[in-house]
């Protein structure tokens, strides 16, 4: 193989959504709003080569949000068996209709979309969120200074996740 | 008024991406790719929890699920024909790479966001390409002595595993000439 490698800095923006709810009612929250996609159901409309389908999947999956989950691992249950008294869930979400205005600026825009956030409470603490800004994980890529669709995620995605994190549930018209 | 009892804090951390640019063809090099790591089972997961496992039993689990540089695809989303819609197909694929019990050796409960952590495969002019976030440049940013051990290992461990990809013998006659 010959290989050629290229290191490239750049600034990230960790952003930090503290909540006074659990664990629990945080991430139940979270998967009664966002549907989760159904990875097999895509793999049969790409093997029956019907783009409408999976657009009307995809768009369905978006319900009331505009965004879906692509993956979820629940971390914290492998790690309270190494006794370390944590909950944590890890997200991927993202709307894939979205997604096709940063790829079509980058291949490389799979690092960040879809946008990964991650639940977590330590055992007596608070829940918190941490998610990438997208605006700040997308800017190194001069490709996509045209591209509005980061400022739009940030916009968009943002207050969903600290509406779940306030003390009571607001509402969702965000489209 | 509705009580909105959240507060928001950020934190800007420097990070370095590794591109590389692997001149094979897509479909050779994830074959490749996937055939130096190991499979995280879920449902096996899901049973050492659900029985309450010994840690013993887990580490013995799953180690056994690891590839040779001791990393394992926790997940893998073929993102290009999802992303691509109505367009021009794309090749891509998103694989989510770690390993539990290197997860397990810290207690700080900001690692969850950063590891496993994203490896990305696409198609450039010249062929496959490899993208990842140094692992130890992102979780500089917690500033934590152990954290940045754990980085320090999974950077090792995906620059053997990309060496290992390098002297491998995909058969040379796949690998597109570089222009």
């Amino acid at each position: 193989m010959s290989t050629q490698i290229t290191r490239t800095p750049f600034t990230c923006e960790l952003l930090t959504i503290r909540s006074k709810k659990s664990f629990a009612e945080v991430t139940s929250e979270i998967e009664r709003l966002f549907q989760q996609y159904d990875f097999d159901k895509v793999q049969d409309f790409i093997r029956q080569g019907d783009p409408e389908k999976l657009a009307t999947y995809v768009k369905q999956i978006g319900e009331p949000t505009g965004f879906g989950i692509f993956y979820q691992l629940d971390e914290g249950s492998i790690q309270r068996l190494a006794g370390i008294p944590i909950e944590t869930k890890f997200y991927l979400f993202g709307n894939a209709t979205t997604a096709q205005g940063l790829f079509r600026c980058s291949a490389a825009a799979g690092l960040g979309a879809p946008v990964r956030f991650c639940v977590s409470q330590r055992a007596g603490e608070e829940t918190r969120i941490d998610i990438d800004l997208p605006t700040a994980f997308f800017s190194q890529f001069p490709e996509m200074r045209g591209s509005s669709v980061p400022a739009e995620l940030d916009k968009r995605m943002l207050p969903l996740l600290e509406n779940i994190a306030a003390q009571h549930a607001m509402g969702y018209g965000t489209k | 008024m509705t009580e909105r009892a959240f507060h928001v804090t950020s934190m800007t951390n420097p990070v370095e991406r590794i591109t590389v640019e692997t001149g094979f063809t897509y479909e050779k090099f994830v074959a490749a790719f996937e055939k130096q790591l190991g499979r995280y089972d879920r449902t096996v997961g899901a049973e050492l929890v659900k029985k309450n496992a010994s840690w013993e039993e887990v580490s013995a689990t799953v180690e056994a699920m690891a590839g040779p540089h001791g990393l394992m695809i926790m997940s893998h989303l073929e993102l290009g024909r999802t992303v691509s819609l109505k367009g021009t197909p794309r090749q891509c694929s998103l694989y989510l790479v770690g390993n539990p019990l290197i997860a397990s050796e810290t207690a700080d409960i900001r690692a969850g966001m950063l590891v496993p952590f994203r490896v990305e495969i696409y198609v450039e002019e010249n062929g496959a390409v490899l993208s990842y976030d140094r692992p130890s440049s992102s979780l500089a940013s917690l500033r934590n002595n152990t954290l940045n051990t754990l980085g320090v290992l999974l950077d090792e461990k995906m620059e053997s595993l990309i060496a290992s990809l390098a002297l491998s013998q995909i058969d040379p006659h796949e690998s597109k000439e570089r222009k």
